[in-house]
């Protein structure tokens, strides 16, 4: 956090991370650790929007997808949903079971202070969880900002299984 | 694949290599990733494992296409260059990484500070040219640049608290 003669001093800083010379800053960042490290932070960030970002070529991007196989999608059945108590925020945690080819998935979205924490249990075996990783359980937990970006993906020898949060609950609990 | 497709592009195109090339060196990169997924335990070692694989690879045809490694000295000390290599593609892949966060720090920016940030340094437009185009006044570019460029660094320090110095 920045206070008093330092908030004065960023534009200065900003001039200084170009390469413009401000012998004021200069004077000041020597004297002044908390700003010497926004001054490199700031000297990271021009210096990597200046070196530029390549979207590769859609040609490209469609020749390396090719290379992976898609997996095979199978359909999920949500077994049934309870609600699971209020959150900090008053909103209302939801726990839902689902049943798929080859396993099962009860899943806890709850609400947080900022957003929403995804706990979930998965039988069956071979599975690997994006976003997050399974672990020797079959446990996996990841944190998002809004429900609606709670979705858990199961992979498993060519078979994608993709598990989306219950909407009608969770517009039921705003 | 379209998560990381720009840092894996750009990692090529920031060597040098013109877009053929570059592209190239995506399809290898992403051919390793292939052959080499089940290694891969952490889904969060990804973006670096393939900022360094793109590196090496952009490297790697580099220094093929150049002429001096017919050089009999050259090949006498092909472990030393070899060396240099993998410390280059270390290096090139860890500013890659973190460029790609600032990347995506100015995309989730978005709105003026987005098209502000991208006129003056992705596309190195002078201040008379950003007048025109953003319709804004001379005396406002410098404060508002720098006010952006405070939104970024704390988008930035929200996705990557441990890389900030401050």
């Amino acid at each position: 956090m920045m206070k008093g003669t330092c908030s004065r001093m960023f534009a200065a800083l900003v001039d200084l991370a170009e390469g413009r010379e401000s012998a004021e800053a200069a004077a000041h960042v020597a004297q002044c650790a908390s700003c010497a490290g926004v001054l490199r932070d700031l000297e990271r960030g021009v210096r990597s929007l200046r070196a530029g970002f390549y979207d590769a070529p859609a040609d490209v991007t469609a020749a390396a997808k090719s290379i992976f196989p898609l997996p095979v999608r199978v359909a999920v059945r949500l077994l049934g949903t309870t609600l699971a108590g209020a959150g900090a925020r008053g909103e209302t945690a939801v726990q839902a079971a689902y049943e798929f080819e080859g396993g099962r998935a009860r899943i806890l979205y709850q609400p947080e202070e900022e957003g929403w924490s995804v706990m979930a249990r998965v039988e069956g075996e071979g599975w690997r969880a994006f976003p997050a990783e399974l672990d020797e359980q079959g446990r996996v937990e990841f944190r998002v900002q809004a429900l609606g970006e709670a979705r858990l993906r199961l992979v498993r020898e060519g078979v994608e299984v993709v598990i989306d949060p219950p909407s009608e609950e969770a517009d039921a609990s705003r | 694949m379209d998560r990381f497709q720009n840092l894996v592009y750009s990692v090529a195109r920031r060597t040098g290599l013109g877009s053929d090339d570059a592209g190239d060196v995506f399809q290898a990169t992403f051919l390793a990733l292939y052959r080499n997924l089940d290694r891969i335990e952490q889904p969060e070692t990804l973006p670096k494992w393939l900022s360094v694989t793109a590196a090496r690879e952009a490297l790697k045809l580099k220094r093929n296409a150049s002429r001096f490694v017919d050089d009999a000295a050259v090949l006498d000390r092909l472990d030393d260059v070899l060396a240099d290599e993998e410390a280059s593609a270390e290096a090139l892949a860890i500013e890659a990484e973190d460029a790609d966060y600032w990347r995506r720090a100015l995309v989730e920016l978005g709105g003026r500070c987005e098209q502000l940030l991208t006129a003056l340094y992705l596309d190195e437009k002078s201040y008379d040219e950003i007048m025109s185009s953003l319709e804004m006044p001379m005396g406002a570019i410098g404060p508002t640049r720098a006010r952006c460029l405070e939104k970024l660094r704390k988008l930035y320090q929200r996705d990557r608290p441990e890389a900030l110095d401050s």
